[in-house]
């Protein structure tokens, strides 16, 4: 399930009505409405050049508006809105939805590590504790490598720890 | 200094006393032979008899070489 934003949400809602008012206007079932505020604007539209756009927005507003869309109560009822095709019209439009991360997870900050990799190689040459199934080792972090790490312990001892086993890492 | 992965840096350290820790156990002796995904180790018993211990990689938490006393 994709958590919305509030935004993404309008959007949708916006799409929904447009769409909404497409099928409508398809079927002609809203003909007369639509005629109707067509009219009422072209009427503003006679008596003062300038408020055309005023006009213009407020057929726009007009059809957005639920009350207009007189839709047959089973063609409401059985209309869906295509997610993946608003995804498609959104790529198309290089339009920014900002859903992305692959719609799973937190959302990603680059500035951030998200590996045990990343994370420990941020501490190599600092003291450490890794805790594997069945031990602790602590000491200072040498290297990271492919998949193992070196510390070298207070004693002198080096060890080689396997990047999968390790449980936690303290600082 | 260190090779990339575990199973080409181990070969360096062949005849080494180590201690290899699993996730149950640790086993003491000294590294004999690494071959493919193995690793050989030659454990002295309590009895003082040499025991050839095979240790796959995957199953190793950590290895430890200790500092020569």
């Amino acid at each position: 399930m994709v958590n919305l934003t509030e935004r993404q949400k309008k959007l949708i809602r916006l799409l929904n009505l447009l769409s909404q008012n497409a099928v409508n206007n398809a079927l002609g079932t809203n003909d007369t409405n639509n005629t109707n505020n067509t009219n009422d604007a072209n009427n503003t539209n006679t008596t003062n050049n300038t408020t055309t756009n005023d006009a213009n927005t407020a057929n726009i507003a007009n059809i957005l508006n639920p009350s207009n869309l007189n839709l047959d109560s089973s063609l409401s009822n059985s209309f869906s809105l295509d997610l993946l095709g608003l995804l498609r019209l959104a790529a198309d439009f290089n339009l920014d939805l900002g859903i992305g991360n692959g719609g799973g997870g937190t959302p990603g900050n680059p500035g951030n590590p998200t590996k045990m990799r990343e994370i420990l190689q941020g501490l190599v040459n600092k003291p450490v504790q890794v805790t594997t199934p069945f031990d602790t080792i602590s000491g200072t972090l040498l290297g990271v490598l492919e998949d193992y790490i070196v510390i070298i312990e207070e004693t002198g001892s080096q060890v080689l720890v396997a990047l999968d086993k390790i449980e936690f890492v303290g600082q | 200094m260190f090779q990339d992965r575990l199973i080409d840096q181990l070969p360096i350290r062949i005849g080494a006393g180590v201690e290899i820790a699993t996730d149950n156990n640790l086993i003491e002796g000294t590294l004999s032979l690494v071959i493919g995904g193995l690793i050989f180790i030659i454990s002295i018993s309590s009895y003082g008899i040499d025991i050839r211990l095979i240790i796959p990689l995957n199953s190793i938490n950590f290895i430890r070489f200790p500092a020569a006393a």
